[in-house]
């Protein structure tokens, strides 16, 4: 398991997904505390490559064996890959959500909009605001 | 954890498909102390029953019945089981989000008849050790020498503890529910733990029995559906000259206008309650029941279909699941049957 002070590179969302930059292709996940609140992971929607998101906008969906959550774009961007290790084997985004279990690659990024984004420590604060519902 | 019916309760330990797969393949515990449970005592016990609950109380001690208790109207209170312990003394286990209902219920129809009722809910934690490996655990830590038959009672020791044992479940595979008080029920619970058994929450209980195609109160039945419609017409005995609900009852059995059916979805689509089903244009009905199937491996679902839509196993419908309809196959429930045996 990942330790969250390991994850200084990544930016995080509001609604619990990561990015990270990468030579100007963004990779995107969602994180541990998000895995763990859905439980067994069995099925991941995203868009197709080619298909164009906006910050903040749906990205697709992730379905546990209990629940399904809107997966939301860190970044508007066009797709350039989805994990496709996923169709088979969706449990890794709860074995590893920082690493193998990534779900979709981003071109085309502006990184000026990762200044809307929560750094590491500010999203670890986040999660231990008392009053909100994570 | 969640809160269900005043308690506090995990969804799951450490994976709800783990724990799945403990109780398919193993052993797997739960504890389910939230049950409610009542002893009826009396010179009329057994027409008290005979009154009150769809099937017959005239059982041998130690056997006990799954069955409904019903509306007048046929419409089911809650899915209960009751055990007779001796001549006039029977024990009964409910819903725990029923129980206060269930209570008043009963207490109204018991008015005026020689007997007693007696709520012991909170007399014992109950466990219910479940799985292929289930009965030779409780041998293996010492809990019996002679498992009940299955829905059969047996009084049990633990330790300086005495409680009651059924051979019952919820998940579609052998094994025990056993009511200690609640420190023996603590000392057991870590001992088949430490010997093997997987502790296994709330998700797991729900996705377990679903593939068996049990009923879930406040789901698949409630006070507007009866027993017929809800595919449970083998637990009711129209031949019994009188009980609540039973004109009602033989009214449905003759002509039902919804009845209970298994959907299997053909894509990776998640059918979840609520989900309107679409058959040749038009809505026949909607999904009482949804989850992933761990052992099918599919989305799967109870859905409660109008009798006038041509249901088949295999006929292909539609589930609207979040705007879009996904493709799915009716099946004749249980999803899954355990080898060797019946439920």
């Amino acid at each position: 398991m990942t330790n969250i002070s390991d994850l200084s590179h990544l930016k995080f969302t509001r609604e619990h997904e990561w990015v990270t930059l990468e030579e100007g292709i963004a990779r995107v996940g969602i994180t541990d505390h998000a895995q763990e609140q859905l439980g067994d992971v069995v099925y991941v929607s995203l868009p197709e490559e080619g298909a164009d998101v906006t910050q903040f906008g749906k990205l697709g969906e992730i379905e546990s064996v209990k629940a399904v959550a809107d997966l939301f774009a860190p970044l508007s961007g066009t797709v350039a890959e989805v994990n496709g290790a996923l169709s088979e084997a969706p449990e890794l985004v709860n074995e590893d959500p920082y690493g193998r279990g990534w779900l979709i690659k981003l071109e085309s990024t502006r990184p000026a909009e990762l200044e809307n984004l929560m750094t590491a420590s500010q999203y670890e604060a986040y999660l231990l605001e008392p009053d909100s519902q994570h | 954890m969640v809160p269900f019916a005043g308690w506090e309760m995990p969804v799951w330990y450490t994976s709800l498909i783990a724990e799945h797969r403990a109780v398919r393949e193993a052993a797997g515990l739960f504890d389910i102390s939230h049950m409610g449970r009542l002893e009826i005592v009396g010179l009329g016990a057994t027409a008290y029953l005979d009154a009150v609950t769809a099937a017959s109380a005239d059982l041998p001690a130690g056997q006990g019945r799954y069955t409904l208790l019903c509306h007048p109207e046929g419409g089911i209170v809650d899915d209960i089981i009751f055990y007779r312990r001796s001549r006039r003394r029977y024990f009964m286990v409910v819903n725990a989000g029923n129980r206060q209902k269930d209570w008043e219920w009963l207490t109204r129809w018991a008015a005026g008849r020689p007997v007693v009722l007696r709520d012991l809910s909170e007399r014992w934690a109950m466990l219910a050790l479940q799985g292929p490996r289930a009965l030779a655990l409780a041998n293996q830590v010492g809990l019996l020498a002679e498992p009940p038959r299955r829905f059969h009672l047996a009084e049990v020791r633990w330790g300086g503890s005495r409680g009651l044992m059924a051979r019952t479940g919820y998940t579609g595979e052998d094994g025990i529910e056993v009511m200690l008080p609640p420190r023996g029920a603590r000392s057991l619970w870590r001992r088949l733990i430490e010997s093997g058994a997987t502790p296994c929450g709330l998700g797991a209980r729900d996705t377990l029995r679903t593939e068996a195609g049990l009923s879930l109160y406040g789901h698949d039945i409630d006070d507007s559906i009866n027993p017929i419609e809800a595919g449970l017409e083998r637990f009711v005995s129209p031949e019994k000259p009188d009980f609540i609900g039973r004109e009602a009852l033989v009214a449905a059995i003759a002509r039902p206008a919804r009845h209970m059916w298994g959907l299997v979805m053909e894509g990776r689509d998640i059918p979840r309650p609520g989900c309107a089903v679409w058959g040749t244009g038009r809505q026949i009905g909607t999904v009482t029941s949804g989850t992933f199937g761990p052992t099918v491996g599919r989305g799967i679902a109870m859905a409660l279909l109008d009798t006038d839509f041509p249901s088949a196993p295999s006929a292909p419908v539609e589930v609207e699941i979040r705007g879009h309809r996904a493709p799915a196959r009716l099946a004749t429930l249980p999803f899954y049957r355990r080898s060797g045996g019946h439920l």
